[in-house]
């Protein structure tokens, strides 16, 4: 107990010094009808300019798109599909929606920071919404670069502390300059999405605290790095995460809706001013089929290599085929390959041993090469196999 | 007596015996007629784990014959005990298998389903018993009575779950499993105070009153304690619910219920008929049962069967032992947890599947007669 009052102190100097600072209000305080956020207002004045032309009385309505992102942060709500979205609502010009239904547990870590570019990007140029069902860890943390956040009546946002294996089936939270470097993130993405950063550091380390203080006229909500609000939001046992009660009473989400009418009323859309595009529903339908076909086959791959396991041609043609099988899967579904939800990097059995080199190469490249050197491991496999069924029809 | 003074009587005698129409009857699209209800059970006979029994590929079904029946009120009955009354009982619902499942996405599925699907039907929720995961069911409906002998009890098994070697981890995974299933607890309008120290043992709880409001606090300064133990989490029973407000009531049978809900008369055809969702539900619970049993047996089976001496006839036991399994897994998901819960996984049978049909067909590419099992 000493030592984590000892940290909680530690940390409580270290961080009350930026915290003090950020007792501005949020974007939007208090519980009733969501206002537009800033950046949305900027978003929506590129849209005004965009899409009134001399002579066109007419505004075009703006396009919705309702991303769905589920499942862990790198395999099923990832950048590259945001990315997609952002190519679509491009072609019709700044200022349309995106909106990010978020339902994840969190995941890697290395996705969120890829995520944090794409939409820091995105932002400047869309309206960016996240509406949340469920959003702990990196899935909080994608959330918060969104300037505007709805919860779902069921919501919930936080638990963003970063953690990794202990090498004996443990997990083991961030420590020191790492987990210094990790709470100060967040709070930057907190307050680069026009939030309070202190709310952020209490997500990610459970010693720091978080209070606020409203003005019952006003609205205006006051954070405090410590317990002198009239509001605890996180003493210093809490890792703080958000319900919709308290996250709305903060100002720190712009409001709660269950379904897509609800959404788009809080988000003051009025009827006839935009148009939902399917195309978010395509894009996410399209990488979850992807994902469970995948899944599948890899699950299928690993059966049948136990099948043929012994040095006959027929096996060795068979795990041939398999293996070509796993490169596929490299190709098209990353996170099944690299076995983000269990079972570790799809390689065949030995590769260690023939790849060597390549495994090294592999156990520290970004994931954008990382499929490369796999099929290329696979690749010294598959010649190590070819030599050994030709021996194999030779002695036949 | 005079004429007035006749009818004046009357109308007093009438106004006595008509209490006025329940408030959910004014929500009624024809105010004027009794009721139709149809009762929803969320666990029955004893049998209410959460995650098998109470799943929502059953309660998808159950909404879809709410939608087609049209009631005017719907009672959720829930019996969800994965505690027996006595603690260590050694009763059956006490042994790990029967012990609840905390699979929130599937609730909110279920919940969904209530609250968005039929949200226009009024809804009531009735706790018969509700110790574990459950209890955030009873807590998620804002109109809630309870039988006088229920228990509304937390969810020790959640700082359970969240334990680990590394402080802030463990601090991270109750956090996040408290604020999902506060979730639930915000959806009946309850504070989530509440649902905090029905869940994580070192929260306080307690309780003033402020006018006629309840004012809960997260420590023990409250004029009534409900709980200032850190090691156990909070817990509260028919009389303690209905006393702070969780509960409107307590209702032994569903004539009480209807009595308590200001109904006089109702419409509960549907009811004595098995038209309901008990008759469903009664029915899911005792197929996917039954389809376990069997797959259990059918696993036995197959061992015995992979212990012969690999003949074609054991072989094609084995096989159709696996069948049996992986029939019952892609029947109910409920099967599936069941064997996920005891270390088993839908790829192991099918894995153990493809070895056997593997051996079957070299078999018979070897010239075995398979099939004809000790004639040669």
């Amino acid at each position: 107990m000493k030592r984590q009052h000892m940290w909680a102190a530690l940390f409580s100097c270290a961080l009350s010094a930026a915290a003090a600072a950020q007792t501005t209000p949020p974007a939007k305080p208090g519980a009733g009808p969501a206002t537009t956020a800033p950046a949305a207002k900027a978003a929506d004045k590129a849209a005004d300019k965009s899409t009134k032309t001399a002579g066109d009385a007419v505004k075009k309505p703006r396009q919705v798109f309702i991303l769905s992102q589920k499942g862990m942060v790198g395999a099923g709500l990832r950048h590259e599909e945001m990315d997609k979205i952002e190519a679509e609502a491009d072609k019709f010009g700044p200022g349309q929606i995106i909106i990010l239904r978020i339902n994840s547990g969190g995941g890697s870590v290395t996705e969120g920071d890829r995520i944090s570019r794409s939409l820091s990007r995105i932002r400047e140029k869309h309206r960016l919404v996240a509406w949340l069902e469920e959003a702990i860890s990196g899935a909080a943390f994608t959330a918060m670069h969104c300037p505007e956040i709805y919860f779902m009546k069921i919501g919930t946002m936080g638990s963003i502390t970063k953690f990794s294996g202990d090498g004996s089936g443990g997990q083991k939270s961030a420590e020191g300059a790492d987990l210094q470097a990790w709470i100060e993130r967040v709070a930057e993405v907190a307050e680069a999405g026009g939030r309070n950063g202190q709310v952020g550091r209490a997500m990610v380390y459970s010693p720091i605290v978080v209070s606020y203080t409203k003005d019952p006229k006003t609205g205006k909500v006051t954070f405090f790095p410590d317990k002198s609000g009239e509001v605890m939001l996180s003493d210093e046992k809490d890792n703080l995460t958000f319900n919709a009660d308290r996250a709305v009473d903060c100002g720190y989400i712009n409001g709660v809706a269950d379904t897509t009418d609800e959404l788009f009323a809080a988000m003051q859309l009025a009827p006839g001013t935009y148009e939902v595009n399917d195309a978010g529903k395509r894009i996410s339908e399209q990488w979850d089929r992807t994902l469970e076909k995948a899944k599948k086959q890899r699950t299928e791959i690993e059966q049948d290599m136990r099948l043929a396991s012994d040095p006959g041609v027929k096996s060795l043609q068979k795990r041939i085929q398999l293996y070509k099988q796993m490169q596929d899967i490299w190709k098209k579904a990353l996170p099944v390959a690299e076995g983000i939800e269990g079972g570790g990097p799809l390689l065949p059995p030995g590769a260690e041993e023939l790849g060597s080199d390549l495994v090294e190469k592999y156990m520290v490249a970004g994931s954008d090469l990382k499929p490369k050197i796999a099929c290329e491991i696979i690749d010294r496999c598959i010649k190590d196999l070819q030599k050994q069924l030709a021996a194999a029809k030779k002695g036949a | 007596m005079n004429r007035w003074a006749l009818t004046a009587v009357l109308s007093l005698a009438a106004t006595a015996i008509a209490a006025p129409p329940s408030p959910l009857q004014a929500d009624q699209k024809d105010p004027s007629k009794p009721p139709k209800i149809y009762v929803v059970p969320f666990g029955l006979d004893g049998k209410g784990q959460m995650g098998t029994d109470i799943h929502s590929c059953i309660y998808e079904k159950v909404v879809k014959d709410i939608k087609a029946k049209k009631p005017d009120l719907v009672i959720i009955s829930l019996d969800s005990a994965e505690r027996g009354r006595r603690e260590y009982s050694g009763a059956e619902r006490d042994s790990l298998g029967e012990r609840g499942v905390n699979n929130s996405e599937d609730m909110r599925t279920t919940l969904g389903l209530f609250k968005q699907d039929i949200g226009d039907i009024p809804q009531v929720m009735w706790v018969q018993d509700s110790v574990g995961f459950g209890t955030l069911f009873a807590l998620a409906w804002p109109n809630m009575y309870t039988k006088s002998d229920a228990r509304l009890w937390g969810l020790g098994k959640i700082a359970m779950q969240a334990k680990s070697n590394d402080h802030e981890v463990e601090r991270k995974w109750l956090a996040a499993h408290v604020g999902i299933s506060n979730g639930f607890v915000l959806s009946g309008g309850h504070p989530t105070v509440i649902g905090s120290a029905m869940m994580d043992p070192e929260r306080k709880l307690s309780v003033s009153f402020k006018g006629r409001d309840f004012d809960w606090k997260e420590d023990q300064s409250g004029t009534f304690l409900i709980d200032g133990d850190p090691q156990r989490v909070a817990n509260f029973d028919a009389r303690s619910a209905e006393d702070f407000g969780l509960s409107d009531g307590a209702a032994d049978s569903l004539e009480d219920l209807m009595f308590q809900l200001g109904y006089r008369e109702w419409d509960d055809s549907l009811t004595k008929n098995g038209q309901d969702g008990t008759k469903m539900v009664g029915d899911y619970i005792k197929a996917w049962r039954k389809v376990w049993d069997d797959s259990q047996l059918a696993f036995g089976d197959c061992q015995r069967a992979m212990q012969d001496s690999g003949d074609s006839k054991s072989l094609s036991k084995a096989k159709k032992a696996l069948e049996t399994i992986l029939e019952g897994i892609n029947k109910y998901p409920s099967v599936e947890l069941r064997w996920r819960m005891s270390g088993q996984g839908k790829a192991q049978f099918e894995a153990m599947l493809k070895d056997v049909k593997d051996k079957m067909r070299k078999k018979s590419s070897s010239g075995g007669s398979g099939g004809s099992g000790g004639m040669r």
